[in-house]
């Protein structure tokens, strides 16, 4: 996972240059602020989710993970790289972010939520990022309910993602 | 934020998101759970009282992710007796450490890192604050009363 993190974040590090150059008011922008945004966009999802609205939970979910990526992007702009800080402000918020959405979902998700729970505080104590992706996960099953509605393995994934 | 608006998002978070467990049993352990974890300010009331708000130097574990780790693993049991109380405490508890991230100043991860986390969604004067508070519980209050009478 930390390999994957390492190569995405430079996939990433790359993308922002441009990205930075080309819109210079980002430096303006407070990063726990966008954090927050991509919180208050979370019940949204929830909401959608139980209403079954899948595709426009799916687009929700990815709006709140663009934006939790952006906040690293404004905070890179700022020159707020690698704070402990900034750090807190993204594991507490995407924690939260997730037990909002998860609420919906099946026990399964309620008990992955209360693990990554669990791994963030013990990051904080140990100064070690071990987080499970949680909201990606979802959103990579949620696709996948989405295009396998009429294939006979959606109704052991309906079972997996929203049967309590 | 405040209790009714406490009580209200959890409410309208229950209402709109798990209608089919809505009854006066559930409204009530929603609100119940919303709000519970207030009871550690009760300690610093007086100081409240003085300066008109509670600091987040006043929230203890139970008020943050640690706290709301516990609840929601004590949630998760009682769901395995009845799915729908379970369910309303996970929405109740959630949703307070929700708002309260949202709005206040918090320490998330008290006691193992004191570092308060402030999103700056909310006003930090009080004035603009209790306004802020009013119209947010308001429109909290009236979009419930709608779900609950639609």
């Amino acid at each position: 996972m930390q390999a994957f993190r390492g190569k995405a974040y430079s996939i990433f590090r790359v993308v922002q240059k441009p990205v930075l150059a080309g819109f210079p008011f980002l430096q303006q922008l407070d990063p726990n602020m966008i954090s927050g945004l991509s919180l208050v966009f979370s019940p949204i999802a929830y909401l959608l989710l139980s209403e079954r609205a899948i595709l426009a939970s799916i687009v929700t979910i990815f709006f709140v993970l663009l934006l939790d990526a952006f906040d690293g992007v404004v905070a890179r702009a700022k020159g707020q790289t690698g704070s402990r800080d900034g750090w807190m402000v993204d594991v507490a918020v995407d924690r939260l972010s997730e037990a909002i959405i998860c609420l919906v979902l099946s026990r399964f998700f309620i008990l992955l939520t209360i693990t990554n729970m669990g791994l963030a505080l013990l990051s904080c104590k140990y100064k070690k990022h071990i987080i499970i992706p949680l909201r990606q996960i979802t959103l990579v099953i949620l696709i996948a309910y989405f295009l396998l509605q009429s294939h006979p393995i959606f109704s052991l994934l309906d079972q997996i993602v929203f049967c309590w | 934020m405040n209790t009714l608006g406490h009580i209200f998002f959890a409410n309208l978070l229950l209402v709109f998101g798990a209608p089919s467990i809505v009854s006066p049993t559930t409204l009530i352990v929603t609100s119940i759970a919303a709000v519970i974890t207030d009871l550690d300010h009760l300690a610093h009331l007086r100081t409240a009282l003085k300066t008109h708000r509670f600091k987040s130097e006043t929230r203890t574990m139970w008020h943050e992710i640690p706290g709301l780790l516990l609840a929601m693993a004590a949630s998760v049991a009682v769901t395995f007796f009845s799915a729908s109380l379970g369910q309303s405490l996970l929405i109740g508890f959630v949703s307070h450490y929700f708002l309260d991230l949202l709005t206040r100043p918090t320490r998330p991860f008290y006691p193992l890192n004191e570092k308060v986390v402030f999103l700056g969604l909310a006003p930090r004067n009080l004035r603009k604050l209790t306004a802020y508070d009013a119209v947010i519980t308001a429109t909290f209050g009236v979009i419930l009363i709608a779900g609950l009478q639609g």
